[in-house]
């Protein structure tokens, strides 16, 4: 099948289609081999797997009848200086002698979904009449971390078409994968199945608005709603682009064409995005051989932005038992362990500094039924709020040169990397310390935000508002 | 099934918790005396029943004799309280074997019911017997393989029934559970517990006298009841949730009253700590008093001379920057 979709992948149909330019920095990355094939990114746990015929050994190598070499899954762990580690072929459990192919971790990673030759030894495969085609297994990880023998799916077919390539629902309820069964628009389509209590329905197309005479293939779904996928069918840069469709309530929307640079002349598949679509991996033969590139935008957009807070210490302090009840006749004394002793059930206070306070809280009934005072102590550890904070001043005005810098951020354990910085007014740079001219007056909301430099899926990013005047 | 549970409880529990006294009432409860009326008496001085059932655990492992030592086992003399002349008899069973414990009239004191199962072991009446007026008698020897073996409580039950046979006096006694004939000295590992309680409150306002029942982890609510308390002052609940700003309702002479209340996830598996604290501008005097705990199935739960678990109040102190 990969051999197959190798041949697909040289049929290339060019129509017209929506582009989404955009400043996107692609890199090959460092593992690829000249001499192979590397396919079929997928992330998991600061780890990249992925499909590959390279030889794995100079002394055994597995081989089609034409010599060509099988495709086997590898992993390559990313390290924090950003470089990755020798790609390490993956363990017999999800690697067959035979080819194997796209693989899908379900959310956790204890779920495994991986494409491969559907008989696992040679007897077994010769003794196939209809050859030995793709399909997709399971298979789930124990509490020691094993993986147990990959089960054929039941939307496999074992003579009649191959399937693969699968993805699914952040809910595991929709499993979208390809296939080339006969029921579809073009060579190979892409369809989906739902899970209902535990069993795959019979596989549906996903429509024309998806499949094209042409070729679909390597859906991913992203947990946004939008499932990518590469088509040559849809137009576009040329050969197998890469493209988008939402899920909406009325249907999959048309497809859109992610653009340049992600997609070229050549082609273009197998897009894996992360979560907060910052960055993504995705196959490309614009090289001459299918490889792996990143692909980062150079300003990356942010979820969840938060308002900076001002850097103060101050809190409520309180005891979560009695904060319900009618505690009328008791006095609670709190001495704060910075000098400071207040009076309430309920107290706020402001501390100078960061750092470890000893409080203390002293009940007495002032009615005089529980007669020793409750005494308790509560070692409270005040920290600076872990957050990006941007200084600069508040109210400047126009042509000014203003400084803006991260000087005064705190950020726990998180290690920032580039940071990236969006003035509101479509102006973007990098930096820690960057300087910005507003030629207009208003009210702008600058946001600075930062990956973490050892978990690329975790961000942070905070923004304030400018008011700028004449 | 929930009785299961709640022994199983109170077994992991017993094994955890260190218990060397076997008072009772407890030295935890500071209170005077247990108290029991003749069977002539007037339930408005405070006994509904004029009997009280104590029962003792005593460990599996434990093979030396026991001994029951009674305190004032007589009705006359300086302790107990004269209604006309000295004229009662009062009557004390101990009862081991099969059924002492588990029979559910036994700890449900149910007085028409089976409440003396089990093998009578031993048992005396007393009147106006002065020689034993302020002085120890003693119940015993007792092997404890003659109690009740449950394997929920990790030992064996013995049970012993306080009971006004005739006459109308009050009889205010204590008791003692002892590996010695002649002094008190604590069984290790042996506890003692009821499940309905009638006792003397203080005279001194300044005393304030506790019981601790257990909760186990199925309770979610319970309901207190208490007899001619004559509203004097005011129980307050204490526990690892509680500071005693929750109080359960007092009955007045002669009067039942019950409350309910809610259990914390913290007092489950632990006791309470149930105070009773006099009117302070108050001048009662000889007060007898019944008390007893339900869960929300309306099964008794049982106090127990020596609390288990935890029941002092921790607080938990939270803190919300802003």
């Amino acid at each position: 099948m990969l051999r197959l979709l190798s041949t697909i992948l040289l049929s290339v149909v060019i129509l017209s289609g929506d582009l989404l330019a955009q400043e996107v920095k692609i890199t090959p990355l460092s593992f690829n081999n000249k001499y192979s094939e590397e396919l079929f990114p997928c992330y998991i746990d600061s780890s990249l797997i992925f499909a590959s015929n390279r030889r794995s050994s100079i002394v055994k190598n597995y081989s089609d009848e034409s010599d060509n070499l099988l495709f086997h899954l590898y992993i390559t762990k990313l390290h924090p200086d950003s470089t990755w580690s020798n790609p390490q072929e993956l363990d017999n459990t999800l690697n067959i002698p035979f080819n194997n192919g796209q693989i899908w971790f379900t959310r956790g990673g204890d779920t495994a979904y991986v494409t491969r030759n559907q008989y696992d030894t040679y007897g077994k495969s010769k003794k196939s009449r209809s050859g030995n085609g793709l399909g997709i297994f399971v298979s789930t990880k124990n509490r020691l971390g094993n993986w147990s023998i990959p089960k054929t799916l039941p939307i496999n077919s074992q003579g009649n078409y191959n399937t693969g390539q699968p993805t699914l629902s952040p809910d595991g309820k929709l499993m979208f994968f390809v296939s080339d069964m006969n029921n579809g628009y073009g060579k190979t389509d892409i369809f989906y199945s739902e899970n209902i209590n535990g069993t795959w329905s019979a596989p549906q197309n996903m429509g024309s608005i998806i499949n094209t005479p042409g070729t679909e293939i390597t859906p991913y779904f992203h947990p946004s709603g939008k499932l990518y996928f590469a088509s040559d069918g849809l137009g576009g840069a040329g050969g197998l682009d890469i493209f988008f469709t939402l899920q909406t309530e009325d249907g999959w929307t048309d497809p859109v064409n992610v653009g340049e640079p992600y997609n070229s002349p050549g082609n273009d598949y197998a897009y894996f995005i992360a979560s907060h679509e910052a960055w993504g991996f995705f196959t490309s033969d614009r090289s001459g051989v299918d490889d792996i590139y990143r692909a980062d935008p150079r300003y990356p957009l942010f979820d969840n932005i938060s308002p900076q807070k001002e850097i103060k210490f101050c809190g409520s302090l309180f005891d979560r038992k009695m904060s319900d009840k009618n505690m009328a006749r008791f006095v609670f004394k709190w001495d704060m362990g910075d000098g400071n002793v207040l009076m309430g059930k309920k107290v706020d206070h402001c501390y100078k500094k960061p750092g470890k306070y000893h409080v203390e809280l002293r009940v007495s009934d002032k009615q005089g039924f529980i007669k020793e005072d409750y005494v308790s102590f509560f070692d409270l550890n005040i920290k600076r709020k872990i957050q990006i904070y941007i200084s600069s001043p508040d109210t400047v005005r126009i042509n000014s040169a203003i400084d803006f810098n991260t000087a005064r951020s705190f950020f726990g354990d998180f290690v920032p990397d580039t940071f990236y910085w969006n003035f509101g007014d479509g102006f973007k740079t990098k930096g820690s310390n960057v300087t910005y001219t507003f030629r207009k007056p208003g009210v702008y909301t600058v946001s600075c935000g930062a990956f973490s430099k050892t978990q690329p899926d975790e961000t942070m990013c905070n923004s304030k508002k400018i008011v700028v005047t004449e | 099934m929930i009785r299961k549970n709640t022994v199983l409880t109170l077994l992991l529990l017993l094994g955890l918790t260190s218990s060397f006294a076997q008072p009772v009432p407890g030295l935890d409860e500071n209170i005077p005396h247990l108290v029991t009326f003749g069977s002539d008496g007037d339930v408005a001085w405070g006994d509904d029943s004029f009997c009280q059932i104590i029962f003792f655990k005593i460990p599996e492992s434990y093979s030396d004799p026991i001994y029951l030592h009674v305190f004032d086992p007589d009705v006359g003399g300086t302790i107990d309280e004269q209604k006309g002349k000295w004229d009662t008899q009062m009557s004390y069973s101990v009862f081991g074997g099969k059924g002492a414990w588990s029979e559910k009239d036994a700890q449900n004191m149910v007085m028409d019911g089976n409440y003396d199962s089990g093998t009578l072991l031993a048992s005396k009446e007393f009147g106006e017997v002065s020689k034993y007026d302020g002085k120890w008698y003693t119940f015993g020897p007792f092997n404890p393989s003659e109690g009740e073996l449950r394997s929920e409580f990790g030992g064996y039950v013995f049970k012993i029934i306080i009971e006004g046979i005739s006459g109308d006096d009050g009889n205010l006694y204590n008791l003692y559970l002892s590996n010695h004939a002649d002094r008190n000295h604590d069984v290790e590992g042996a506890s003692a517990f009821y499940y309905k309680y009638k006792f003397r409150l203080h005279d001194d306002i300044h005393e304030v006298a506790h019981i601790y029942p257990h909760i186990d982890e199925k309770v979610v609510s319970i309901k207190q009841t208490n007899f001619d308390w004559d509203n004097d002052g005011r129980i307050q609940i204490v526990s690892l949730a509680r500071l005693g700003d929750e109080l359960m309702a007092i009955s007045g002479d002669s009067k039942w009253v019950s409350s309910t209340h809610k259990i914390y996830e913290d007092e489950k598996t632990n006791s309470l700590d149930l105070q009773m604290i006099k009117n302070q501008s108050g001048n009662i005097k000889s007060n007898n008093v019944v008390i007893y705990l339900e869960n929300q199935y309306g099964e008794k739960l049982p106090f127990f001379s020596i609390p288990i678990g935890e029941f002092k109040y921790q607080s938990e102190i939270g803190f919300e920057g802003f």
